[in-house]
């Protein structure tokens, strides 16, 4: 059975409360993780994304000017990125069902409410390393799958099923885009 | 247009459909992170273990901190009432009851988390420019004085008689007053 090693990770924690940020990075020391960069706002956090590629971003969602789910809109951006897989825990004190809509609609990973637990924090880390979700690009959409189990009362078209797609070899994510247009 | 730099992306493959893509990329944190081990949930329960008490370690300053967070609310409160909602200070005012909201629990007073929800509830429901007199202003007022007193008394514990007498009441009158005005939506 596997499980994460979390001190080869990178993270990067974006939250405008300081307090907030120690708790977030004492729990990521237990973890064993040595790599954490901090940001104070949205666009810090952009700024330090582009500088220290984290492998992880771990974000607030209330902001002042720039906040947790514009970052996500920016980080999600295809063409400008410099990783927009990047998986994202949204960490917030928001609990409300829309919100979480909000989020996921946003390309944010995994979802957190306030309190922050150490198991629940943990959780959150090994489920993005280990069973990630694939992307979905349409019109409207470039994030995480946000199917996360199947809906049995469902009864529209599945526009996901076979034959309705074209394999695509491996390839660069500059190359993906080209092929776009 | 140079495309900018895409080192940290990992490679991708691509299924097309009329409508969408699935991207699967490739999972380069697994390879970085995982470990293969024979008891699994020993190795991430040590981690979690030692997180709590890292987490244990740092409690020292909770008591210090949410005593800095109910000055930050009194003050936003404070700027609302003399100088109007305008200019950012409603929306900090928020952020501030928002952060205790989500912090202090952790910090270990719940209650004081319970009365930040409430009082947030009413400060996302409510327009900003009720909120400097009349009955909603004193509704805000005494949250923020609960807060208070709840920190100033050292009032940890969730069973707390008096503390939870306090939240369960402000919370019903918060629940009435939004399930009025719903109802006032409606007609």
């Amino acid at each position: 059975m596997f499980s994460v090693e979390c001190s080869r990770l990178r993270f990067l924690i974006v939250d405008d409360n300081n307090h907030m940020r120690r708790i977030i990075r004492a729990l990521l020391h237990g973890f064993g993780i040595r790599e954490a960069y901090e940001a104070e706002d949205g666009a810090a956090g952009l700024e330090a994304f582009s500088s220290y590629s984290p492998d992880i971003v771990i974000t607030d969602w209330a902001m002042p000017i720039f906040d947790g789910i514009e970052l996500t809109r920016m980080i999600r951006q295809p063409e400008t990125s410099s990783n927009p897989y990047v998986p994202i825990i949204m960490v917030t004190g928001h609990a409300e069902r829309r919100r979480v809509s909000e989020a996921r609609d946003a390309g944010v990973t995994e979802f957190l409410v306030k309190p922050i637990s150490a198991k629940a924090l943990h959780q959150r880390i090994v489920s993005v390393v280990m069973i990630p979700r694939p992307f979905i690009k349409t019109a409207t959409y470039f994030g995480p799958c946000r199917r996360r189990t199947p809906n049995p009362s469902y009864t529209g078209i599945e526009r996901r099923g076979k034959g309705l797609a074209e394999k695509i070899d491996p390839v660069r994510i500059g190359d993906a885009m080209r092929l776009d247009r | 247009m140079k495309p900018r730099q895409r080192s940290g992306a990992p490679q991708v493959t691509i299924t097309r459909a009329a409508d969408h893509e699935v991207i699967e990329p490739r999972n380069v944190l697994k390879a970085k992170a995982a470990v293969l081990l024979a008891e699994p949930r020993d190795f991430d329960e040590t981690a979690i273990r030692r997180a709590e008490q890292a987490l244990k370690a740092l409690s020292i300053n909770f008591n210090g901190w949410m005593e800095e967070s109910v000055r930050n609310l009194s003050s936003a409160r404070h700027e609302v009432k003399a100088n109007g909602p305008l200019d950012g200070r409603a929306s900090r005012l928020h952020r501030v009851a928002h952060d205790i909201r989500g912090q202090a629990a952790t910090l270990g007073f719940p209650l004081a988390a319970r009365v930040g929800a409430s009082l947030c509830r009413i400060l996302e429901a409510e327009p900003a420019s009720k909120m400097q007199t009349g009955h909603l202003a004193r509704l805000v007022d005494q949250h923020i004085d609960a807060i208070a007193a709840i920190v100033r008394e050292g009032v940890t514990n969730a069973q707390h008689r008096v503390g939870e007498a306090l939240t369960s009441e402000l919370e019903t009158i918060t629940d009435r007053l939004l399930s009025g005005k719903a109802a006032r939506n409606l007609h």
